[in-house]
């Protein structure tokens, strides 16, 4: 009899809560309840037994902070071997006959890359504490309570290392809204710890039996493997002190049928329960046996942390997006050489907007560390992009590095029939249970489909005997440069059709370089991938930007079973942009381009467009006062209408700028410039380093042809009143963003005020009121960047006054 | 005891996404839904290249350490961190304060004086705009976390509650900063207690006694 067989048979019962139960026989709070393995076994020994009574199958043993850096919160990291040796030992003299399961909970740390603990450290953490329980020779290993994959991977990997044929549970906790903390869901995870080769998927943990129900059937949906429970009795709540569940035994049993309907081959119970809620669940469920599920069939999978990728028949198709790839783009290369990823980021983000279903990342740049560049990326990718990733590179070091960071299931892009490869590679697929890609040559590619094919069987047979089942393979059929070889194509279309007879597997291909060498490159791509997905292609490296693609790969789909319904197509020619709007007529003469590309706020055109004006003959006070100037005042008459906003002043402001700065020479050189408006200090407070609204405020000030002294951003009050004496200014402006800055603007207006100087002030920013300005004595407030040019206008008036 | 006291948490890698439409309305653009929406090309594209360019300039990073209001024996007296009616009352319901630092980082500000310098104004606002909430954005991730543990425990949680707001004082900054471990994920304080990277959120939360 073992376990796993066993659990074909009939449900079984896990027992339920350590904490609460030891809590309740003296176990003082905040003392780790590990320690009374060694300190008051007889406690935890009649705890199993009374669970073996109540009906549990499967008892667990008493150390689930039973690892290195838990025990180490209570200085007992020394001791961690004893305490896991008792536990098992009380366990099995608790309740004989029963089978022993080896807890495991988290670390007790966040691990790399959200926190400080790497992942070599935390499968180490692991590993020594799992090694003592096998060697004390549990049935079963028990990880559980984890919401964060990355962590449970390397428990798993950390359990696979040492447990030989010891089965293995892995246990996540959802909450509310059927989530991990990390927001894994639950058939991502399932996906995922398949991959990693456990034995039963499981959750456990943080919400009441009720949202679990459907968390049981998202698992049971995605996986054969058995599935366990283990819910809280209902929510805790802290009275006086101390953790209570109130969900009383007969509501949390009720919900055991539905366990059981949902998938569920084992029951039990989490914090709050005690032997008399399993005794109450062991009861509901007696006699009930494992309901048939049906499984999402599907040749593979591969997932990120938050999302699933399927690869088969009927499935729609896969579009790996090709764009993070250096060769032959020198610019790109150039980032990652200097260690930027601005642009692998972008080019995730944009392909993602295109509609690609996952990213290939290859940063394989000829002088630089790959495997730190790979490392990095992978990290900075799941930031902003939830796809699942293929990993691509021809180092195995890089793949390590990049699988060592990712949670999910990757892809591996890719294995070959190369004895060499396949003997690296392989069992680094097994360790971190990924996919990968079988490319189907070895030390040269076949030129015949048969042949190709017995290289799939080749690299198959390899991978099956050490450990990675077919289920993770999808084979690249190798599509050549038609110019180059026709017959090949031809070939790589029979390879598709006869892997997907031969083996039921499915593949994938990459397809722009088919066309390498001819005009026109995208309708021959497009073209073969159309052909391509006919014969049975499931999945394609392709250039999502190419609009043409999606549409092929939409049409295609529809005859190879991969559109229901035509449903996708029908969605996608429905919402496809019309561009039907009319060409709005644009500006004609030179003055109106002028003026409409500083209401745009078009920079990037103005500099030309003013020289062309100056060229025609334009004069440039004419272009100043006349062009823009009306253009930047008509912009803020609609800001005060509310039909135009900050971001439209501020780009106009810009923009302004950059054709005043053509203009000024010239102005400059001839009638002695613009007219003198008056000189503004203008200041961000003392104390206080914001800046970015003040700046703005200076380029309207100087577009409008104010002479504004800008000092910059934590000007001391002595340092304003020089340069406001030094230059005979007429307004001093000051700008103050946190309120404990602020009040050194009455400071300034004091000191103005008792040195009796000729200037006027103005004071403005995000906690800056009216009823401030007013309660201080300021001459005028400004609101916004909008009112900033008013408001100076009229201060300028009464300066002249 | 429910949680260990004191213990400094890092989160780093906080994944994000910058929505255009939040960064729209907080360049006070309202109405429109979509960048697409905003009749000035040059300007949609200003704010587009901006989020593209934050996605590789924010680093969000946070950190956090619970603490016990009635300390035992060595642990530290949170008495003196808290100031202004609000916060005082807020904390006379709580068992267990959290308190929490996070930020996105130096990059995105070292890029907007940057791009004052080299682009020009408008390229400087899109971006400061992008970060301007995503500082806020981390600490609701950071958030998210911290109410787990408070609801796992069985407590009831406070409002978010940083200094600076009602008459809470900025003077508690460098008591919070220190007891949450902020040296661990970057963040100082200039002498007028203002954060640095200014994209960053100082807070604590309560664990709030259920009644």
């Amino acid at each position: 009899m073992t376990l796993l067989s066993d659990l074909q048979k009939r449900i079984h019962i896990l027992d339920g809560s350590a904490g609460a139960l030891l809590q309740d026989r003296g176990l003082p709070s905040g003392h780790a309840p590990d320690l009374w393995n060694l300190e008051n076994p007889q406690a935890i020994e009649s705890m199993h037994r009374e669970y073996a009574e109540a009906g549990a199958d499967i008892v667990i043993t008493n150390t689930f902070g039973a690892s290195r850096l838990r025990l180490a919160e209570y200085g007992a990291e020394g001791r961690l071997k004893d305490i896991n040796r008792a536990a098992v030992r009380l366990a099995r003299r608790g309740a004989p006959g029963r089978y022993v399961a080896g807890d495991v909970g988290p670390l007790g740390g966040i691990m790399a890359p959200s926190g400080e603990i790497s992942f070599d450290e935390g499968v180490s953490i692991f590993r020594e504490q799992i090694s003592v329980l096998v060697s004390e020779g549990v049935d079963l290993i028990v990880i559980e309570t984890m919401f964060d994959l990355m962590e449970m991977k390397a428990a798993v990997i950390a359990a696979n290392d040492v447990r030989g044929s010891i089965p293995l549970m892995a246990s996540m906790t959802f909450t509310a809204d059927g989530l991990t903390d990390t927001g894994t869901d639950p058939v991502t995870a399932a996906i995922t710890l398949e991959g990693l080769q456990v034995d039963i998927v499981a959750a456990n943990c943080s919400i009441g039996p009720g949202p679990m129900v459907e968390v049981v059937e998202r698992l049971a949906t995605a996986t054969h493997l058995p599935v366990a429970v283990q819910p809280n009795a209902g929510l805790p709540k802290n009275i006086a002190g101390k953790t209570v569940f109130e969900m009383g035994m007969g509501e949390l049993a009720s919900f055991g049928p539905s366990f059981v309907k949902a998938g569920a081959n084992i029951v039990g119970g989490c914090c709050g329960s005690t032997p008399d809620y399993i005794r109450q669940i062991a009861g509901e469920l007696k006699g009930l046996k494992p309901e048939s599920r049906v499984v999402r069939t599907s040749s593979m999978a591969f997932t990120s942390a938050t999302m699933v990728v399927y690869a088969g028949e009927g499935e729609s198709f896969v579009k790996v997006g090709e764009k993070i790839n250096p060769t032959g783009r020198k610019k790109f290369a150039e980032s990652i050489k200097e260690g930027r990823l601005d642009m692998v980021l972008a080019e995730a983000r944009k392909q993602m907007e295109h509609g690609a279903t996952a990213l290939d990342v290859n940063v394989g740049v000829p002088m630089t560390d790959e495997a730190m560049n790979m490392g990095r990326a992978i990290t900075s990718l799941q930031n902003v992009v939830p796809l699942p990733l293929v990993i691509d590179s021809s180092y195995v070091s890089a793949l390590e590095a990049g699988l060592q960071v990712y949670p999910g299931k990757a892809l591996v892009n890719s294995i070959n029939a190369e004895q060499e490869r396949l003997d690296e590679i392989t069992p680094i697929i097994k360790r971190y249970g990924a996919s990968v890609i079988a490319l189907l040559a070895g030390d040269f590619i076949p030129e015949k489909a048969i042949d190709r094919v017995k290289v799939a069987e080749k690299i198959l047979r390899h991978l099956e005997d050490n450990g990675v089942p077919k289920e993770r393979v999808i084979f690249d059929c190798l599509a050549l440069v038609v110019s180059a070889m026709q017959e090949g194509a031809r070939q790589t279309l029979d390879t598709i059709r006869m892997v997907k007879q031969e083996f039921d597997a499915p593949t994938i291909a990459g397809i722009s370089n088919v066309s390498f060498g001819l005009p026109e490159r995208k309708l021959i791509n497009n073209s073969f991938l159309g052909i391509a997905i006919g014969a049975g292609l499931d999945a394609g490296i392709v250039n999502p930007y190419d609009p043409d693609m999606t549409h092929a790969v939409a049409a295609a789909s529809l005859f190879s079973g991969r559109d229901p319904s035509c449903r996708s197509f029908i969605d996608m020619m429905e919402t496809k942009e019309e561009d039907s709007q009319e060409k709005k007529t644009g500006p004609v003469t030179t003055r109106e381009k002028v003026n409409h590309c500083i209401l745009e706020g078009d920079k990037e055109s103005i500099v030309a467009l003013t020289q062309q004006a100056l060229d025609e003959g334009i004069d440039a006070m004419e272009l100043f006062v006349d062009v823009m100037t009306p253009a930047i005042r008509h912009l803020g008459e609609l800001f005060a209408q509310r039909k135009k906003f900050i971001p439209h002043l501020v780009s106009a402001a810009d923009t302004m700028k950059r054709g005043v700065a053509v203009l000024d020479p010239i102005l400059k050189a001839g009638r002695g410039g613009k007219e003198d408006k008056g000189t503004i200090i203008f200041a961000t407070v003392k104390g206080d380093i914001h800046d970015i609204g003040k700046n703005v405020c200076v380029i309207m000030l100087e577009n409008f042809g104010f002479n504004v002294i800008d000092l910059g951003r934590s000007v001391p009050m002595e340092d304003i009143l020089e340069s406001a004496k030094e230059n005979n200014a007429s307004i001093i402006a000051l700008s103050a963003l946190m309120t404990t800055t602020m009040m050194q603007m009455k400071k300034v207006v004091d000191e103005v005020k008792a040195e009796n100087l000729p200037c006027k002030v103005m004071v403005g920013g995000a906690v800056v009121t009216r009823g401030f300005a007013a309660e201080i004595g300021a001459d005028v407030y400004v609101k916004d960047v909008g009112g900033v040019v008013p408001a100076t206008e009229d201060l300028m008036k009464l300066c002249r006054v | 005891m429910v949680m260990q006291n004191g213990k400094k948490t890092v989160v780093s890698n906080i994944p994000f996404t910058i929505e255009p439409l939040r960064v729209m309305r907080e360049m006070k653009i309202p109405h429109l839904k979509s960048l697409e929406e905003i009749p000035e090309k040059p300007l949609a594209d200003s704010i587009r290249k901006a989020i593209d360019t934050g996605y590789s300039l924010i680093h969000g990073k946070g950190v956090y350490a619970t603490y016990s209001l009635s300390p035992e024996g060595d642990e530290p007296d949170l008495t003196g961190l808290f100031s202004g009616e609000k916060i005082v009352k807020l904390m006379t319901e709580c068992d267990y304060v959290t308190l929490l630092v996070c930020t996105i980082g130096p990059d995105l500000e070292t890029e907007v004086e940057k791009l004052q310098e080299k682009d020009g104004m408008s390229s400087a606002y899109s971006l400061e705009m992008v970060g301007g909430w995503m500082a806020d954005y981390m600490a609701d991730r950071l958030d998210e976390r911290i109410e787990r543990d408070i609801v796992k425990a069985g407590y009831g949680r406070t409002m978010r509650f940083s200094p600076g707001y009602g008459s809470w004082d900025l003077s508690s900054q460098p008591m919070l900063l220190n007891l949450a471990g902020a040296e661990k994920i970057g963040v100082a304080l200039t002498d007028t207690n203002i954060m640095i990277p200014r994209k960053s959120v100082s807070a604590v939360i309560g664990w709030q006694r259920k009644s």
